[in-house]
């Protein structure tokens, strides 16, 4: 049966920010800024105020979110102390994205490369485990596993690609953004036994100063990194 | 495809404001005929919260007081376009026009308390606006913006601040320019030069320059100058004050309005582009608070006048006020800023007179059937989809309270003239009527489920469409199918609530200024619990039928506060509930009708009960058993229950265009209309775009105030 | 309209502000780039990218942002320095994402020294920039340096996903992509670090944190995307000399630009589907001949004088937007080179 339906509708919901975005006192006017020639004006009109409004309204949006964000940020004030513990987060979170773009990047390569399609990347891991853990039990990927050994607490953050095979790896010494602290270098990569996963030990000597340490795991064989791996340590 | 020669077939089910508004822009000239609608009405009128009935002496009797605000654009579209339609003859008809039908009321009014034990009504005449209410826009206009608002009330201060300023006139609103304004505002706030009423006043002025030159670049200034102005406003104004009661109020005023101000700037909401939405998880005066407001100024005679006007007391309990913020600051603006012809109309009969037999009779004439003592009681959706079908509406069932006896129930009566709806059923015309009378039943009750026989309507043989536009205490009984499926349903009959409101009237004979009230024609707000809300209905006695006219007629509502513990399915739970609406009218007339009629107290401390006037035929002798002879209601119902806006509940309101359902949309003041607060406007409003969910037909942008911020 | 001396006069300013904040950020730059151990050879490796000049657009927008909110040079150069390692870092990774193989003139860093060298020689770039604004602690004071770093972390934030939106668009090989969509990949991938970041760390350092930041995101994103259209643009029609990098290597990469989306968008069913087709094939397997049919088929649909028109367009409300951010304060060499930056991403080559 040919049931009538309702029709198509041009939109379902209020528009409540053109007024307020072009309440200012005059349009957005594109004088001052030479326009590239065109044939036809009226079409070149429409483009110019459909681009401006688009971006007007991606701004918008996005400005929302932020305004979000924003309102978690305000009212903190901060003494001397506030600060490093703040500053060390911050620069923890910041390391983070720096490594999940790295990690994005690496797969976006792959594919390209490769022409096949890579795995979907693995959505971004949060910042590193807030709080110590204790040096053990290990944190494991599907193949690979972390162990870290420390006198003082560590939180270890492992993030591998997706769709890597298990294989031979080798593991960078681990650095802190401040370059003057020692990297950790005492890293040892015990091969997979049978079935078992790829043992990477990380021992941390004693005296280790406090920071998040950062270090690339890379596949022998292609010399492509894999992966990354996060030591956060705790005063002692 | 269907035919194209063949109407399509609208079931609207529900006769308030919303149905009707809905059944009306189907069957518009525009529309060419292509929709043939039937409405669907519980019991023996149309009107829903709004239904009124003649009684004896043909008095009119409401749910409760209906106000028109200024502001109410397409509820007054749709009167005038309906007076416009009925074509009335002055000659014969009383009310011929929609300008017969309302009329302006610029006082409003609302309580304070006073010395000792007493009340202070607190009154201001509003001047009249620019226009009428429905008037044309201009093709393109937005009358609003929040930048707009934040101007006016900017223009307003500056206002109050020179009248108190020893009659200085205001300073001129020029704007300066951005860079001359800034070494301004930093003179302002370096020099303290705010501290002088004069200074105040410039700075407003001030404000006004910078909001209108550069909105953006100062949101930060705009903060930290709002500020300052409000600290030295305080200082000012409260060391003037002292006990001068006028300059208390205008410092509440002031204190509220500074920090609605500071509030929009520091919320963004200049240009966040879910307008006001984006406070609604805020209680209005939490917000306020946060803003800078004084708790004086938030616990004001005019903020809980606001809430008595919107019910805004969840779950009735006076000790828990509370509204969304967004849509109360939306509902202020608009009242405020936007009302046209005057602040407050009001009816010159009784709704379902002014209202609703002039719809049903421009309908009924544009040829929508309307089928009188159906109740629904269930929406069936589709079991199973065929390939490439979408989900839908697939029948309406419904009980049959009565059988008419001839081929339709004619519903109106006669009074002096003017069509209107009776307080009763004819029963003569229904079949085996003195039977059905004798029994007893009450069409309108929800708890009186009795009925004569069922009916279902099918899609495709019956209907086409579908437009629900029952209150929303309905749904979960009429709809579970669709509560049940629909998770967005579940969590909006979860959110969006309502409460029971309660109201009685009473015909007096001496006229207001013997009962001890000197001020014309008032709706005050804010007075005491069990009823805070009063209006003067005196000009109601011409269109009535009395022998021996009363002097006045008061009409007092209220929520209607939820009692623990008490199951509203208890079949005595109505009773039970008009009872005690009894029992408080009894006792505010006792005890608290005094602060705004002293003289209806005799020299004993007791009502006057000899004051009230008794329908032709009724003996009651004058002590507190006459009451019984006047009339009240107790909204318990739950299609009669009024939705409230709830801080954070708006997101969970289903828009009637909603496309889930491919030939089914909803209406009421309890869906998300562009307007969430329970009020004609909003009704209108949603029926209007449900209307549009079928037929494209009003254009959205002619849905006046969707696009409101 | 400007007449062509003034547009001139800007271009002359934008050139003499940028050498002078470039020089200035170059002799900063020099303390964080100077060999140490035991990383002797990694810091060669790190020091190649912003050795080769570059434009110093970014810390030459946020020096300028600084001064014109009222700060001195000196507070606002360690974050100008930072945004140039960050710059730099991001090159590195971008041309071992999009496989460029000429950068400024020179092979790029992964064609030199390999992938993971090159991978590793980024990541020290930006710890390096996150060292720099570290240091701001020490001249700013702990509330406004925090204030700064977190915009960095946000900005950071940002480009990651930017990042990942453009790569997923890549990878899912997606042909229905709105330009809202474009316009929003692009104000987190490339106006974050290019525009708004500068400007805003600029404006915080320059009003002490008083400025408020949400019309700089306005302002800088209006100019970002003018300039990211414009770049894109250049692309296909500069030469290779003056523009620095492949030519019509945008189309070999597949590269989701505001042309390739109004093309997908205009182009016929049967287009689209040999669209997809070439898209989906691995860079190596594709042919000069399908980067020929694809540039074609842009000129035939205006592809590029639309995209032209949308920069000019944005370029527009930009200039719209300077007038609330910059309009109130007083005028200065650096307000008026923010202002003819406007013009100058449309007309540069």
């Amino acid at each position: 049966m040919n049931r009538p339906r309702r029709p198509t509708l041009p939109r379902t919901t209020p528009v409540r920010t053109w007024t307020s975005l072009f309440g200012a006192p005059k349009p957005p006017a594109t004088d001052g800024t030479p326009l590239p020639d065109d044939d036809d004006p009226a079409a070149l009109g429409t483009v110019i105020q459909r681009s401006v409004e688009l971006a007007y309204r991606v701004v918008d949006d996005y400005l929302q979110q932020g305004q979000r964000a924003a309102e978690r940020i305000a009212g903190r004030s901060y003494g001397p102390d506030a600060w490093v513990t703040d500053a060390q987060d911050v620069s923890a979170r910041f390391a983070r994205y720096a490594s999940d773009a790295m990690g994005l990047w690496l797969d976006a390569l792959d594919g390209v490369r490769d022409g096949r399609t890579p795995a979907p990347a693995p959505a971004p891991s949060g910042a590193a485990t807030n709080g110590a853990v204790p040096p053990s039990p290990p944190t494991s990927g599907s193949w690979l596993v972390i162990e870290v050994q420390a006198t003082q607490s560590a939180a270890v953050t492992l993030d591998l690609r997706a769709g890597v095979a298990a294989g031979t790896v080798v593991v960078h010494a681990l650095r802190d953004v401040e370059v003057e602290k020692p990297p950790l270098r005492d890293v040892v990569v015990e091969p997979a036994v049978g079935d078992g996963p790829v043992r990477v030990c990380v021992r941390v000597p004693a005296g280790q100063p406090a920071g998040t340490y950062h270090g690339l795991i890379v596949d022998d064989e292609t010399n492509r990194p894999v992966g990354s791996v996060s030591v956060r340590l705790l005063d002692a | 495809m269907t035919d194209d020669d063949r109407p399509l077939r609208v079931a609207v089910v529900g006769g308030g404001c919303a149905a009707l508004s809905a059944a009306f822009e189907l069957t518009q000239p525009e529309q060419q005929g292509r929709y043939e609608v039937t409405v669907y009405q519980v019991g023996w009128r149309l009107g829903g919260k709004g239904a009124s009935g003649r009684g004896p002496a043909g008095r009119i009797e409401e749910h409760g007081l209906h106000v028109w605000m200024g502001f109410y654009e397409n509820a007054f579209r749709l009167m005038r376009a309906c007076y416009g339609a009925l074509g009335r003859d002055r000659a014969r008809v009383p009310l011929a026009d929609w300008r017969d039908a309302f009329v302006p009321a610029p006082l409003i009014a609302v309580t304070e308390r006073g010395p000792g034990d007493g009340w202070l009504p607190w009154m201001a005449a509003l001047p009249p606006a620019e226009g009428l209410p429905g008037d044309p826009l201009p093709p393109g206009a937005r009358p609003w913006s929040m930048l707009g608002y934040v101007r006016r009330m900017a223009g307003l201060l500056q206002a109050v601040f020179a009248s108190l300023d020893s009659g200085r006139e205001p300073a001129a609103a020029s704007a300066p320019a951005p860079d001359a304004m800034l070494a301004q505002l930093t003179r302002w706030l370096r020099f303290g030069e705010l501290a002088t009423l004069a200074g105040l006043s410039q700075a407003a002025g001030v404000l006004d320059g910078m909001l209108g030159a550069s909105p953006r670049l100062t949101d930060g200034l705009v903060s930290s100058f709002v500020d300052a102005l409000a600290a030295n406003a305080r200082a000012q104004l409260e060391a003037r004050a002292g006990d001068d009661p006028e300059l208390r109020r205008l410092w509440t005023v002031v204190d509220l309005t500074l920090a609605t101000m500071r509030g929009i700037v520091a919320f963004g909401l200049l240009t966040d582009a879910r307008g006001l939405d984006a406070i609604d998880q805020y209680d209005c005066r939490e917000w306020l608070l946060l803003n800078g407001a004084s708790r004086t100024a938030v616990d004001s005679a005019y903020m809980r006048g606001l809430y008595d006007l919107g019910f805004s007391y969840e779950d009735g309990d006076p000790a828990r006020p509370r509204i969304a913020a967004g849509q109360a600051l939306r509902g202020l603006l608009r009242m405020m800023f936007t009302y046209r012809g005057a602040f407050f109309w009001k009816m010159q009969a009784g709704m379902g007179d002014v209202v609703f037999s002039p719809l049903y009779e421009v309908l009924r004439a544009r040829g929508v059937r309307f089928r009188f003592f159906h109740r629904l009681e269930q929406v069936r959706l589709a079991e199973r989809l065929l390939p490439g079908d979408t989900p839908h509406v697939a029948a309406l069932e419904f009980d049959l309270q009565a059988q008419v006896a001839r081929d339709r129930y004619e519903p109106l009566v006669d009074v002096r003239g003017l069509p209107c709806w009776p307080a009763g059923p004819d029963w003569a015309q229904l079949v085996d009527g003195e039977l059905l009378r004798s029994e007893g039943r009450c069409f309108e009750s929800h708890w009186d489920r009795r009925r004569v026989a069922t009916t279902t309507l099918r899609v495709g043989h019956d209907f086409d469409f579908v437009v629900l536009g029952t209150g929303i205490g309905e749904i979960p009984r009429v709809a579970h199918e669709l509560v049940a499926r629909d998770a967005r349903w579940r969590a909006m009959v979860d959110h969006v609530r309502t409460v029971a409101t309660q109201a009685f009237q009473v015909w007096l004979a001496p006229d207001m200024a013997a009962l001890g009230w000197p001020h014309p024609n008032v709706t005050l707000s804010g007075f005491v619990e069990p009823f805070d809300t009063w209006a003067d209905m005196t000009h109601l006695v011409p269109l009535e039928a009395w022998p021996a006219p009363p002097g006045s007629i008061g009409y007092f509502c209220s929520v209607l506060p939820e009692l623990a513990g008490v199951a509203s399915t208890d079949p005595a739970y109505p009773l039970r509930q008009r009872e005690r609406v009894h029992e408080n009218a009894l006792a505010f007339l006792r005890r608290d009708v005094r602060h705004l009629w002293p003289a209806a107290i005799g020299s004993d401390g007791e009502f006057r009960w000899d004051l009230l006037v008794v329908p032709p035929g009724t003996s009651v002798p004058p002590t507190a058993e006459r009451f019984a002879s006047q009339f009240w209601t107790a909204n318990v119902n739950p299609s009669d229950r009024y939705t409230l806006t709830l801080p954070g509940s708006s997101a969970y309101r289903i828009s009637p265009l909603d496309t889930t359902w491919d030939n089914f949309t909803v209406c009421g003041d309890w869906t998300d209309c562009g307007f969430n607060a329970g009020c004609v406007e909003a009704a209108v409003m949603s029926g209007r775009l449900a209307a549009h969910a079928i037929s494209r037909l009003p254009a959205l942008e002619d849905i006046v105030g969707f696009d409101h911020p | 309209m400007p007449d062509a001396a003034t547009v001139a006069e800007a271009g002359d300013l934008v050139t003499e502000v940028l050498d002078e904040y470039g020089a200035m950020t170059r002799v900063a730059l020099t303390e964080y780039l100077a060999p140490r151990e035991p990383q002797r050879h990694l810091y060669a490796i790190v020091a190649d990218y912003p050795r080769r000049g570059g434009r110093m657009l970014r810390p030459s927008l946020c020096l300028a942002a600084a001064r014109a909110f009222g700060a001195s040079a000196a507070d606002a150069v360690r974050s100008a320095v930072a945004l140039e390692l960050l710059h730099n870092a991001f090159l590195v990774h971008d041309d071992v994402e999009d496989e460029s193989d000429v950068r400024r003139g020179r092979p790029t860093l992964h064609a030199l020294h390999g992938v993971d060298v090159a991978v590793n020689a980024g990541d020290a770039l930006l710890l390096l920039g996150l060292r720099a604004l570290l240091d701001n602690g020490r001249t700013l004071g702990p509330v406004l340096s925090m204030q700064v770093l977190e915009e960095a972390e946000r900005m950071a934030r940002e480009s990651v996903e930017g990042q990942a939106m453009e790569l997923g668009w890549r990878r899912d090989n997606a042909v229905h992509l709105a330009e809202a969509d474009y316009l929003q990949m692009i104000l987190k991938k490339t106006c974050w670090y290019t525009t708004i970041f500068p400007l805003r760390v600029g404006a915080l350092i320059g009003s002490r944190g008083r400025a408020p930041l949400e019309p700089l995101l306005r302002f800088g994103f209006l100019l970002g995307a003018a300039f990211q259209i414009t770049d894109d643009l250049l692309n296909l029609w500069g030469d290779e000399v003056r523009y620095g990098k492949e030519l019509q290597g945008d189309l070999l990469e597949g590269k989701r630009t505001l042309m390739l989306i109004r093309l997908c968008e205009q182009a016929t069913a049967a287009e689209r589907a040999r669209l997809r087709a070439v898209l989906a094939t691995p860079r190596p397997a594709r042919t000069a001949d399908d980067v020929r049919w694809m540039r074609e088929r842009m000129d035939a649909y205006d592809c590029l004088t639309h995209a032209n028109t949308v920069a000019h367009a944005l370029a527009g409300a930009a200039r719209h937007e300077f007038a609330a951010v910059f309009g109130s304060l007083p005028d200065s060499r650096d307000k008026r080179f923010i202002a003819a930056l406007v013009t100058w991403v449309l007309e540069r080559r």
